[in-house]
């Protein structure tokens, strides 16, 4: 008789491991620093790829610092797990390229903030980010005017052309490839969400119905108000909508776990976003992001359960949908 | 469903089957929890297909598999990882039987009424793994219009029922005719995965002569053979409990070949093929045993176990198998696979929500809200959990959800 260990499992695994998820949204950042820096060097400013650096430099620093206070407190005293386990270098990145012309004092409060939130409430991850750059945008807000085309409408007799939406802020390769230095590249955004999606690491239902959505809207918005094509173009390029929906809307941790789930939650922040973009620009994708998971996750995950079971719940949200969609544009015409 | 990487066995690969077992023991019990009272004691001398025990409840019989003496009553280990009494029988390899009948040219001949008689008497039950009495599944009062032969092995490593339906096409077919015929049903299907075009082929060479058998190429991916997946994709009907509640039938292809050993010798087998497989063992292969084989003489008379690290003895397939703690394992009539395989001890980590364990449940649960939440699981439909083991399968936090589900079902 020959004995065995006894355990009970299945014995073989995917080689999938959240590891290998999380390191793909790392890789998938790199394009992002290589395309600033070297455009930088070569037609645009050294000083703003030192900047570059300054600012994810102080962010790493002080995320790690602080991330490992927080696990000496839970007395995990192995530093190599702040890098491995904490995704820490994916968020000093984020908050690096978000931070590129802050000033050190901003960058370590949003930096602190970040990994402060992250490991309170111990739901989320990569979207902490959104905390951080709260704070960054809000003293934008309150030190400069970030007023943009896309709320000024009233000022305007016609909005739509290409020399107005597009050329005051580069032309549209600049747009797209994030060359401006205002916005992250929403090619490079769509190209990491096609690796993401193709190594099935990312909850895709959310990016698609939530880009979607908001396009539809913003598609129809347009059309009501005579709006020419640049003018769904810059909504679509602008405020890092893209970058934030690949890279924090998906943040697994605080996120719907079902595909209905998931495309549900697409489609309420995709609204919420509308609505806010015609108050707070810049602002409206982080607000929008930072209230889904604080406001829907619970709710809607008990809610797709049912909608797994019952097929007829499929039509009530699809209606309550369209109802949504249409009360927002209503809403958006009355505000502008 | 999942796609799986394969690691079978190649059907045309010989079967091993001529290891000679001394001792075989028949359990008491069976996997599903059938009691069998004993109708034999020790000292008593046995034939092949004696009743050895009777299920009290089903009035459903245990079969020697061998002829020789019994022995004794020692406790073993069966496929569900339970130790249960077996009855030990000293084999004598004469191959005994009480009364021989001879072989029936043609099989359809019976009636429905002796049929169910010769199921119920013979002691053949599902060897796709269900280890249910299969006279119950044809004593319905429904009428029957579909049979549906399962020839899909979902499961990574087993091959024994490939290793059957390449080398015993021509018969199963021929029972599959016969049973449509005594039991006046309209169609019969054969499932089997679209990649296995050696079998398919095996199959389309006589399947001409049977007009009411058709061959149904199902998508390789795991759990395809999942019964009820089965029943809805060939026929598109839904059932609660049973599929004959729908009219449907559904036998594994080594159910049906010993009901195709009833019907021509008026016998069940008495014998099983089962993959033994892993990076632990020295020569895997399918071997035919007789039915109460104990493995661990197996492998002493075979080229036993390779060298490997933290090896772990799984009675079944990688996915729903069961760990057993020593070699002392049972082949009885569901056991279609033992693998020995190196465990890997990889270390589960948090949660991340990540939903991959909702995304691929064939049943459509949601693994990750019922672990939860303690107080909702039977809302949640925990009881519908068919162990299948896709959820643990494809966690990125190596996450051991099957298990945990399982001691939520049982508190
Ligand atoms: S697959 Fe694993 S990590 Fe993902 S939600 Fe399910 S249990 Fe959590
Ligand atoms: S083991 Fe149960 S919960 Fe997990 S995938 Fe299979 S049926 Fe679903």
């Amino acid at each position: 008789m020959r004995e065995f260990k006894k355990e009970n499992k299945v014995f073989i695994k995917s080689n999938n491991s959240t590891s290998k998820i999380f390191n793909r949204y790392l890789y998938c950042l790199i394009p992002f620093l290589l395309l600033i820096v070297f455009y930088n060097l070569i037609w645009g400013s050294n000083i703003y790829v030192l900047n570059l650096f300054k600012s994810i430099f102080i962010s790493l620093l002080i995320s790690i610092l602080t991330q490992y206070i927080f696990n000496l407190i839970k007395k995990e005293y192995n530093i190599s797990k702040v890098f491995l386990h904490d995704q820490i270098l994916t968020i000093s990145i984020i908050l690096g390229l978000f931070s590129i012309n802050s000033n050190i004092f901003l960058i370590i409060i949003s930096s602190l903030v970040t990994v402060i939130i992250k490991n309170i409430f111990r739901d989320i991850n990569i979207s902490s980010t959104l905390y951080g750059m709260l704070v960054i945008l809000l003293y934008s807000y309150y030190t400069n005017d970030l007023n943009t085309p896309l709320t000024n409408l009233k000022e305007l007799s016609y909005v739509g052309t290409y020399e107005l939406m597009v050329t005051p802020h580069g032309g549209i390769v600049d747009y797209l490839f994030g060359l401006n230095n205002i916005y992250l590249s929403p090619i490079l955004s769509v190209i990491a969400f096609i690796y993401l999606f193709n190594k099935k690491s990312i909850k895709y239902n959310i990016v698609f119905s939530y880009i979607l959505t908001f396009f539809i809207i913003m598609l129809l918005f347009g059309l009501f108000n005579n709006m020419n094509i640049w003018y769904l173009f810059l909504q679509l390029t602008t405020g890092n909508i893209l970058f934030l929906s690949v890279f924090c809307l998906t943040d697994y941790t605080n996120t719907p776990t079902t595909g209905e789930g998931q495309i549900i939650y697409g489609i309420i922040l995709g609204i919420l976003t509308s609505v806010l973009r015609f108050v707070v620009p810049d602002l409206s994708v982080v607000i929008s992001l930072i209230l889904g998971p604080i406001l829907l996750t619970k709710i809607i995950n008990r809610i797709s359960f049912k909608l797994k079971y019952d097929k007829k719940y499929y039509y009530l949200i699809l209606s309550i949908s369209i109802i949504l969609v249409l009360i927002t544009l209503i809403l958006l015409n009355i505000l502008i | 469903m999942v796609s799986i990487e394969d690691k079978k066995i190649s059907p045309s690969k010989k079967i091993i089957d001529d290891v000679k077992i001394q001792i075989i023991y028949i359990p008491l019990k069976s996997k599903l929890g059938y009691v069998y009272k004993p109708t034999v004691k020790v000292g008593d001398y046995v034939c092949i297909d004696d009743t050895l025990g009777i299920n009290v409840t089903t009035d459903f019989a245990l079969k020697s598999s061998v002829s020789g003496t019994i022995v004794g009553i020692e406790k073993k280990y069966i496929s569900n990882g339970h130790l249960v009494d077996c009855l030990v029988i000293e084999n004598d390899f004469k191959e005994k039987y009480r009364n021989k009948l001879g072989k029936k040219k043609d099989i359809t001949k019976y009636s429905k009424e002796c049929f169910l008689y010769m199921l119920q008497n013979s002691g053949i039950t599902g060897m796709g793994g269900g280890d249910y009495p299969t006279f119950i599944k044809y004593s319905t009062n429904n009428k029957i219009n579909y049979l549906i032969v399962n020839g899909i092995e979902s499961e990574i490593y087993s091959s024994s029922d490939n290793a059957l339906m390449y080398n015993y096409a021509e018969e199963i077919l021929e029972c599959i005719d016969a049973i449509t015929e005594i039991m006046d049903i309209d169609k019969a299907y054969i499932a089997i995965n679209e990649n296995n075009s050696v079998i398919i082929k095996k199959f389309l060479k006589h399947i001409n002569t049977y007009p009411n058998i058709k061959i149904y190429p199902i998508i390789d991916a795991y759990p395809s053979g999942w019964e009820r997946y089965l029943v809805n994709e060939i026929t598109n009907l839904n059932y609660e409990n049973n599929p004959s509640e729908v009219g449907v039938i559904v036998n594994n292809v080594s159910t049906i070949y010993s009901i195709y050993e009833l019907l021509k010798y008026n016998r069940p087998s008495t014998e099983k093929i089962v993959t033994i497989a892993g990076a632990g063992v020295r020569k895997p292969a399918n071997y035919k045993v007789k039915i109460g084989t104990n493995f661990s003489e197996l492998m002493l008379k075979t080229d036993g176990y390779s060298k490997i690290n933290n090896p772990v003895l799984v009675a079944g397939g990688a996915m729903m198998g069961k760990s057993i703690p020593t070699d002392e394992l049972i082949i009885t009539r569901d056991l279609n696979t033992i693998l020995v395989l190196e465990e890997t001890n990889q270390k589960s980590e948090k949660c991340i929500k990540c939903g991959k364990c909702s995304e691929v449940c064939p049943v459509g649960l949601m693994p990750v809200m019922i672990i939860d939440s303690n107080d909702r699981t039977k809302k949640l439909r925990i009881d519908k959990c068919i162990g299948c083991g896709l959820c643990s399968y494809v966690c990125p936090s190596k996450i051991e959800v099957r298990e945990i589900l399982e001691s939520m079902k049982e508190k």
